[in-house]
């Protein structure tokens, strides 16, 4: 089978880690590249995060920095759930591998300019980098094959009862992404909460035996620990579902709606506004919105994937 | 010490564009080292044409790029109704087959930001969306910058809208984002730039020299958009223009006079805010008078324009172009 | 036992007509004031509908006119969802008394001094008169017991994503009423929607034969053939084109709070303009740090709201 070309967004971010894996492990993907954006913490501490868990696994996958700030400038990690330095848990070596010159906008617009096909997009964190990219190539947005996303929630949101952290991060830059035409599947709140690990769950990558089974028990041990300590059962492995949803569409449910992503409500500001009952006439369904997945697929293909990369 | 500044105007040609260009061009302080245009007054394949033809016609050989299509966020909105739909008021100039350089504008201004760092000035004379593109794409070239003039907002009254000048508000995340960049930055907005009309007597007798640029300013000025339609639904009814007693009011003019010359504008440094979401002050450029938000200013706003002085610039504007 | 004074605040409406032969069957109300605001339809008729109604059903009252418009928003009539006059195609016979001199507002604020502190308020329209009484009188909270209302959602609107119709004609009258630090219910459109009864019970509850279950099911006909029913993401679009009365089961969790399960939460409302404009925002973690002010239904039992209504048609057969 065709290794299909992706890049993958993030802010690693204990869950990016493990999206990053599962897209790697998979041998499905031609992985182009890691683009990093401010998010769940700086953008130093996301690049840094990176390297050194590719240096641990092994693994030889380019990596760019992108976004400092979201387009208006207000910065706020996240910095509960995954500790100061962003992928806290496991200790890892420093790193010795070195992020690349190349901005990751234009490292963006030179893969799709150069490739055949057209590219697929995973962005795991806030959509910084991706609006970025659309303001100064929008000769290129047709290039995107498909953009599947860890952000939003159609019915509730997490940082706010409307938004989720990733949209409500960078509002505007969600803005622009999701009007941009570009084929989206919506990897929210509403299926990443179905997509939880359990003490069970955390065991099994411990009892694989491998190195990378090790590492995710590691980095899930203080993942869940860390939404106990805020009071919050949920440890819900977001990230990995937006990998999930392109290996085995199938697997996912998803509705397409009309998704607004709302920049002007007081308490609603980051929603992503879905319309699931066609109250607006006239505006056309344009985002993939998936609510469910089968949990016991998406935990054994992360074990699959943990198991490959030794 | 440079023999002559730096200078990059991005603009939306537009009827008052064409005269900052001609001034900046015949002031004689500038190395202007590309024109970049984009979508605003009239749409952007408009805009790039007057630019083109503009630059040709008064012998100004620099590169000429093309930038944003649209605002950041949502579609094009322009204000032909004041400018025609081609911009410059249904007027001819001699079209030029010089190419468009290939870069987009963003790219343009950052390359010339590198060959002249610390020196690079900017005259943002339309909206800000390339400006914001550049700053998004180069972050770190707001220290390479020297100052960035922007033609926008307005510390009173607008004129797309009650609170929006037409520039702030064609895209208002990309003026917030210019606004908080962090870059040296000039603010000359509506309310001032509604003072510097140049004196009555010079500006008819400067329309009347001879020669084929000040034609064609001469037709600009004739052109009256009062009367359609398009004017009647965005203005309401108007009396027809008094070509012959009409000065105009030329804003980016008057930005680009404020470079030339430091002491026709009064400035004060300020924090400035742009209201991006307010459905009544949408585009507004809020400026902090008293300090109540405690934030370090951002930009000096210019406030009061020397009318003896532009009037002075404009009289060496005609009296360069005479014959031309 | 002592009657509870109440007051009802409604723009009669197929849904609020059939709300107030609730209201009136129940032994345990007292019913100060009707009062009426646009919304369902125009002021006029909803102050007529609801003299018309009260006259229908014997309930004597005072009928005070409110809100011709919202505070600060156009006005958006549901046009045609109530049929021209607001009861579909029924007709009722005029009533003969007048509407109280006063405004709505007015009229709840007398009552609500007169009844000391014990006077309740269901809404079940656009919160308009509310706003106003509340913005009029500040210190109107004082006097009012509860305030429960037919309006907002949990997710799923009617008028727009998330928006229910009530609460987004007017949201800031809707918003200066959760403020307002009066206890407040909130029946919403979601929870309505999953309880509601079947073209069958209505088929049972009809067995009941006298003058107003025969007008109910003419009132009812109206809506069953609009085919009404919002679009749920897990139900599908209803088959089912039985009638939604919001305004009714809101009555009835308030004639017997057992039939509903309420849960106490912070609750806002979205003013801005944009796509989230009229949203009731429920902060279900908890983590805003605000004070719960709104006891919200998050569910009501079905078969026990058909007992309140078949016990209300029985009422009328006596």
């Amino acid at each position: 089978m065709d290794r299909r070309p992706l890049i993958i967004d993030g802010d690693p971010g204990h869950d990016d880690v493990m999206a990053i894996m599962l897209a790697y492990a998979s041998g499905r993907f031609d992985l182009k590249g890691i683009t990093c954006v401010n998010g769940n913490c700086p953008l130093p501490k996301a690049v840094d995060n990176i390297l050194k868990t590719l240096d641990y696994l092994e693994l030889d996958i380019p990596v760019y920095a992108g976004a400092a700030t979201p387009m208006r400038g207000y910065n706020k990690p996240a910095v509960m759930c995954h500790g100061a330095s962003g992928l806290a848990g496991p200790i890892l070596p420093p790193a010795t591998s070195k992020v690349r010159d190349m901005r990751a906008i234009e490292f963006i617009a030179k893969t799709l300019r150069e490739s055949d096909e057209k590219v697929l997009l995973a962005p795991l964190g806030p959509l910084t980098n991706i609006a970025d990219f659309m303001i100064a190539y929008p000769e290129l947005i047709g290039k995107i094959e498909r953009i599947s996303l860890m952000g939003g929630g159609a019915l509730h949101g997490n940082v706010t009862p409307a938004a989720e952290f990733n949209i409500w991060h960078d509002p505007e830059a969600a803005r622009i992404v999701f009007s941009s035409g570009v084929p989206i599947t919506m990897c929210g709140l509403d299926v990443t909460e179905h997509a939880f690990v359990d003490p069970s769950d955390i065991q099994r990558f411990r009892d694989l035996g491998t190195r990378a089974g090790r590492f995710a028990a590691e980095l899930m041990d203080y993942y869940c620990l860390a939404f106990q300590r805020m009071g919050m059962m949920e440890n819900a492995l977001h990230d990995p579902v937006a990998i999930y949803a392109l290996l085995y569409p199938e697997k996912v449910e998803t509705h397409k709606y009309y998704v607004e992503v709302d920049i002007f409500g007081e308490y609603t500001r980051g929603c992503t506004v879905t319309d699931m009952v066609d109250s607006v006439p006239g505006k056309q369904p344009n985002v993939d919105v998936a609510f469910d997945l089968d949990r016991n697929d998406f935990i054994d293909k992360l074990c699959d994937a943990l198991v490959k990369l030794g | 010490m440079l023999e002559k500044r730096p200078l990059i105007i991005d603009c939306d040609p537009g009827i008052d564009d064409f005269v900052a260009i001609l001034l900046a061009n015949s002031c004689g302080q500038f190395d202007i080292r590309a024109i970049t245009t984009l979508g605003g007054n009239v749409l952007p394949q408009y805009t790039a044409r007057n630019a083109k033809n503009t630059a040709a016609m008064i012998g100004l050989d620099c590169p000429i790029g093309r930038g944003a299509q649209k605002p950041l966020m949502h579609e094009i909105d322009t204000a032909d109704y004041i400018h025609g739909v081609d911009g410059i008021g249904g007027v001819e100039l001699p079209e030029s087959d010089r190419p468009f350089d290939e870069r987009p504008a963003w790219d343009i201004i950052y390359d010339e930001a590198c060959k002249f760092p610390g020196q690079l000035e900017v005259a943002a004379i339309g909206p800000l969306t390339n400006i914001a593109i550049l700053f998004r794409k180069y972050p770190e070239v707001v220290r390479l910058i020297k100052k960035l003039h922007i033609m926008g907002g307005s510390t009173t009254t607008g004129n797309h809208s009650p609170y929006g000048e037409f520039n702030i508000w064609e895209d208002v995340l990309a003026a917030d984002i210019v606004f908080n960049s962090g870059v040296e930055l000039r603010m000359v907005g509506l309310d001032c730039t509604r003072q510097g009309q140049c004196d009555k007597q010079v500006w008819h007798q400067g329309l009347q020299k001879p020669g084929l640029v000040i034609s064609k300013l001469r037709e600009m000025m004739a052109f009256d958009p009062t009367q359609t339609e398009l004017y009647r639904q965005h203005r309401g009814i108007k009396p027809p223009k008094d070509v012959e007693n009409y000065v105009p009011g030329l804003p980016d003019a008057v930005t680009m006079a404020g470079m030339i010359d430091e002491d026709l504008l009064q400035c004060q440094k300020y924090y400035v805010m742009v209201e991006t979401t307010g459905p009544l002050t949408y585009g507004w450029t809020m400026v902090d008078w008293n300090m109540t938000t405690r934030k370090p200013f951002n930009c000096e706003v210019a406030l009061k324009v020397d009318t003896d002085r532009i009037t002075e610039l404009y009289h060496q504007m005609f009296e360069f172009y005479e014959g031309k | 036992m002592d009657k509870r004074p109440f007051i009802i605040d409604c723009d009669p409406g197929i849904d609020d007509a059939v709300a107030i032969f609730l209201a009136a069957s129940c032994d345990a109300f007292d019913i100060r004031a009707i009062t009426s605001v646009a919304g369902n339809v125009d002021i006029d008729l909803t102050t007529r509908n609801a003299l018309d109604l009260c006259h229908v059903v014997g309930l004597d009252t005072i009928v005070a006119r409110g809100a011709a418009r919202p505070m600060m928003v156009e006005p958006k009539i549901s046009v045609g969802a109530h049929g021209a006059t607001g009861l579909g195609t029924v007709v009722l016979e005029r009533s003969p008394q007048a509407e109280d001199g006063r405004h709505a507002w007015d009229v709840i604020y007398d009552e609500a001094v007169k009844a000391a502190g014990e006077l309740e308020i269901i809404a079940m329209g656009p919160l308009t008169n509310l706003g106003i009484l509340l913005t009029k009188y500040p210190d109107a909270p004082r006097y009012i017991k509860k305030i429960t209302i037919m309006g907002g959602s949990r997710v799923y609107g009617n008028s727009c994503a998330y928006g229910e119709y009530n609460v987004w004609a007017d949201p800031l009258a809707s918003d200066i009423v959760f403020r307002s630090d009066i206890p407040m219910a909130m029946v919403g459109l979601e929870t309505i929607f999953r309880a509601k009864l079947t073209s069958s019970d209505w088929e049972d509850l009809f067995a009941e034969k006298n003058h107003i279950s025969e007008i109910t099911r003419e009132i009812l006909r109206h809506k069953t053939e609009r085919g009404e029913g919002i679009m749920d993401r897990i139900t599908a679009r209803s088959d089912d084109p039985s009638p939604l009365l919001c305004d009714c089961m809101t009555v009835a969790c308030v004639v017997d709070p057992s039939i509903a399960k309420f849960e106490r939460r912070y609750v806002c409302v979205e003013t801005a303009e944009g796509p989230s404009r009229g949203r009731t925002i429920i902060d279900w973690q908890n983590r805003s740090g605000h004070s719960r002010n709104c006891e919200v239904a998050v569910s009501v039992d079905r078969a026990g709201f058909k007992a309140v209504m078949q016990k209300m048609f029985a009422h009328y057969s006596k």
